[in-house]
């Protein structure tokens, strides 16, 4: 039925995988900007290749055959590109946007047959072969002569053959362009240098290229450190590049021809010593010691934080039992004294696993700005599709939100990306003629607002036509026909299953997904999602979701016999149930509340429980929904609680009212209620009745 | 024929009858079944499928949901919903005793518990001995029932289809 054995493990691979592809993605776009400003920066092209490199590793390692293929076939074609040996025109960028499509369906395993790779695969031999080193034109800034007998360099021969083929190329290039070449030594303590270095490259590379660091040994200088050689391409003069290394370093200048006959010949490997400083592979895919070394930090995998977080979560619980007893003997006169020390040293343990959870859900979190890559080079690519012009720009990528809330809104982001430039934005004649820039702007903004985080995205498009809406509402039958059209209306019905005003389905935004499972993947996330428009100026889109799912504070009710869970976020109040203040219209009970009538809902009848204490509910919670108001009668209140939110599974998620399930004593589950549904549940059954 | 195997083991409250992920593939032509009660009936289930047995504990029943959900249980964390077997094979709702014992089993990506009457043994079945179901066995298939089997002991075994069995 399912087979035991475990195989290397997916996820490992997909995080890896992403996130290879993610700096991809914004190189490649990075790439496209430098094209238009001028030139490819070769800083560039290397860090595409190297990325090319660990992603055909991967994929090797977890025998991705066709994934590895095609990375391999990218790496070739990188690898030349990089070289100088063929050029980087639009056509050919293009390409390889094409290429980092394909290589993300094959990551993520919804790649159709592969027919298509093929062709690909054949495309990107056919570029290679009509584009050979015309350095001349080179979108490639500074690209030089292809392979060939090479001038021997005034470089100690150790250390070029230390050099990696393509350092040894740029080495090359530069001098034959006449860029002076130096050699710079500095020693950098042992506890900070990885830093350090970093910062001095960043500092150098202003001013030119550092074509390698290598690190090594001075003997002689019995100081603490590492030492490290820069070789560094660059038209400043030697005093600004001290300057900018701005610690004390040693600066020699490499010499294009040799006048030291003593020197071997510069082939790589052909050096007579391996310089022991520097264990390197034979290409320099590996992060070189100075750029990727360092970074202080580990990937994790989301399963064990998880489990580090349930843990978290029933240390909470433990807290609580604590703090009864604390409670009970603090309540017994006998036991006072200790019952007030035992409740003293609890609220110290409070502190500490706040502490703790908060950096739980810390390493949970990561900034909204790893979507921005994947829907910017969507709207690239939807822009060269319908003709539209457009750009997605976007602010507060910082925000942090839950790695799997970020996981799981891409793809309604996506959706919500091809309605606006399907329905939304007009071609560039229809934008010119109501006086807009030709160019159509999508705008992703993303900021916290206490414990929720606002995602928004608007267009300046031409909004949403209420008529237009409407009228195909009750075309639909979604609409009784002769009501009277309305924005409001409008902003609703596009929300509807099954709602699409678009006569065909195209490509673009097609396919029967619309606006309503985007907003029922963000209600499962405990969000919210809103539409505002204005005709002929645009739409925005908002979204609001908590900052993490994992966990929220609720207050706990008891109806009937069974505890529930209401999120205090979507509370307004509670009071006690006074019979003389509640009502019926027209047979359904409500509730007056300073003025404002509110529909009543016995939680424990809508649930249709049976156990517990006959007789009248104790309270009243006041809950909000968006602005829908309701109140809820529950037999009593038990206090607030951190809960950790848990799936119910997929028999159970779809019952209204259940948002899902936390553990509140060992073993037993109690139901957390979705205010959401249960609102929308309740106006349905008192519209039916 | 068929070959009685001892009951697991039980360690407070929690009954490891297999290693996870143990041997769930019929061997030289041999399928192992976990046979257990049910209103009386004897049925077995592929080895395979089985994460663990618990012993019943008290489940949070879920309003409006659908009769064969029993409700709910907290694993090691993990919320798990309980089947009742018995409603699923259109017999009467289970009565809780003290044989009483949640079939943890994976299905899909979620695992799903089963509440049965009482957990017999595991058998090993050769698999030409499994027979369809006979056609007095009324909607065989979309209760999931996969088959049957006369061990020569006990009543008849009736085999259960997972996959079918848990599609509801």
């Amino acid at each position: 039925m399912t087979d035991g054995g475990e195989s290397l493990r997916p996820q490992e691979f997909m995080g890896e995988a992403e996130e290879i592809l993610e700096a991809l993605g914004s190189d490649l776009q990075a790439a496209e900007a430098e094209m238009r400003g001028g030139g490819v920066r070769i800083q560039r092209l290397n860090s595409l290749f190297r990325g090319m490199h660990s992603l055909k590793g991967l994929a090797g390692m977890f025998g991705r055959g066709d994934l590895s293929r095609l990375a391999h076939r990218l790496e070739d074609v990188l690898d030349r590109l990089r070289m100088g040996e063929c050029t980087l025109d639009a056509g050919f960028l293009d390409l390889l946007f094409d290429a980092h499509e394909r290589l993300e369906a094959l990551v993520s395993g919804c790649a159709g047959e592969d027919a298509g790779l093929e062709e690909l695969l054949g495309r990107l031999q056919a570029a290679l072969g009509e584009n050979k080193g015309e350095e001349a034109a080179a979108g490639v800034a500074g690209a030089s002569d292809p392979q060939g007998p090479s001038p021997p360099v005034g470089l100690d021969a150790a250390l070029l053959s230390s050099l990696t083929r393509f350092e040894e190329h740029r080495l090359r290039a530069a001098l034959a362009a006449g860029v002076p070449v130096r050699l710079v030594a500095l020693r950098l303590p042992m506890e900070s240098f990885d830093g350090d270095l970093r910062s001095i490259i960043g500092s150098v590379g202003e001013a030119g290229e550092v074509i390698s660091t290598l690190p090594c040994y001075q003997p002689d200088e019995a100081v603490d450190g590492l030492g490290f050689q820069l070789l560094v391409a660059a038209t400043c003069s030697e005093e600004e590049l001290l300057a900018r290394v701005g610690r004390p370093a040693r600066v020699e200048t490499v010499r294009a021809v040799s006048d030291e006959p003593s020197l071997a010949p510069p082939a790589p490997g052909g050096g007579p010593v391996d310089p022991p400083q520097t264990s390197r592979a034979d290409d320099d895919a590996g992060p070189a010691a100075g750029e990727a070394g360092g970074s202080a930090s580990v990937r994790v995998d989301l399963e064990r934080l998880d489990r580090i977080m349930n843990s978290v979560g029933e240390l909470l619980l433990f807290r609580r039992s604590i703090a009864d007893v604390a409670r009970r003997l603090v309540d017994n006169p006998a036991t006072q004294v200790l019952g007030r020390d035992l409740t003293r040293a609890t609220r110290d343990l409070d502190k500490r696993l706040h502490e703790l959870q908060r950096s739980v859900i810390g390493a949970r979190m990561v900034p909204v700005s790893q979507m921005v890559g994947r829907l910017s080079r969507l709207v690239r690519k939807l822009s060269r599709r319908s003709g539209k012009e457009m750009v997605l720009e976007s602010r507060g990528g910082q925000t942090e939100l839950d790695k799997v809330m970020i996981d799981r809104l891409l793809n309604p982001l996506i959706h919500m990306v091809r309605n606006a430039v399907d329905h939304g934005l007009e071609d560039p004649h229809e934008r010119r003629r109501a006086g807009k820039p030709a160019r159509g702007r999508l705008l992703l903004t993303a900021a916290q607002r206490g414990n929720s985080v606002i995602i928004t995205l608007s267009d300046d498009g031409r909004g949403i036509d209420a008529e237009t809406v409407c009228r195909a509402g009750v075309k639909r039958g979604l609409l009784e026909p002769g009501t009277p059209a309305s924005l409001e209306l409008a902003c609703d019905l596009i929300f509807e299953p099954g709602f699409s005003s678009s006569p065909a389905v195209d490509e673009v935004s097609g396919r029967g997904f619309g606006l309503d499972v985007a907003r029922r993947e963000i209600r499962a996330l405990n969000g919210e999602v809103t539409l505002r428009t204005s005709p002929g100026v645009g739409t925005v889109l908002e979204i609001e979701l908590p900052i993490t799912l994992a966990i929220i504070q609720c207050m706990l009710v008891r109806a009937g016999d069974l505890d529930f869970a209401v999120p205090v976020a979507a509370i307004a109040e509670t009071l006690r149930y006074r019979p003389e203040r509640t009502e019926s219209i027209a047979t359904s009970p409500v509730v007056r509340l300073r003025g404002e009538t509110l529909p009543l809902v016995d939680l424990r009848r809508f649930f249709r429980l049976q156990g517990g204490p006959d007789g009248p509910p104790g309270y009243v919670v006041v809950t909000r929904s968006g602005e829908r108001p309701l109140a809820l009668a529950v037999g009593d209140l038990m206090g607030q609680h951190e809960v950790v939110i848990k799936p119910v599974g997929r028999r159970l998620e779809s019952i209204p009212g259940i948002a899902g399930a936390t553990e509140v004593a060992e073993n037993r589950a109690a139901l957390v209620l979705d205010v959401t549904t249960l609102t929308a549940e309740v106006q349905r059954m008192s519209g039916a009745a | 024929m068929s070959q009685p195997t001892p009951r697991g083991h039980e360690t407070d409250g929690l009954e490891i009858l297999l290693e996870p992920g143990g041997e769930s593939r019929p061997q030289d032509g041999m399928t192992q079944v976990l046979t257990f009660r049910l209103a009386g009936e004897r049925y077995g289930i592929p080895i395979g499928c089985i994460v663990e047995i618990l012993k019943y504990r008290q489940a949070t029943p879920i309003p409006r949901s659908e009769p064969v959900v029993h409700g709910i249980v907290s694993l090691r964390g993990r919320i798990v919903t309980v089947l009742d077997a018995r409603r699923r094979l259109e017999l009467h709702a289970a009565e809780i005793g003290p044989a009483t014992r949640i079939i943890v089993v994976r299905d899909a990506d979620e695992p799903v518990g089963l509440l049965v009457d009482e957990v017999l043994q595991v058998m090993k079945l050769p698999a030409d001995a499994v027979k369809p179901p006979p056609a007095t066995i009324r909607a065989a298939a979309e209760r999931g029932i996969a088959g049957v089997c006369d061990t020569r002991q006990d009543s008849i075994l009736i085999l259960l289809d997972m996959q079918g069995f848990l599609k509801v």
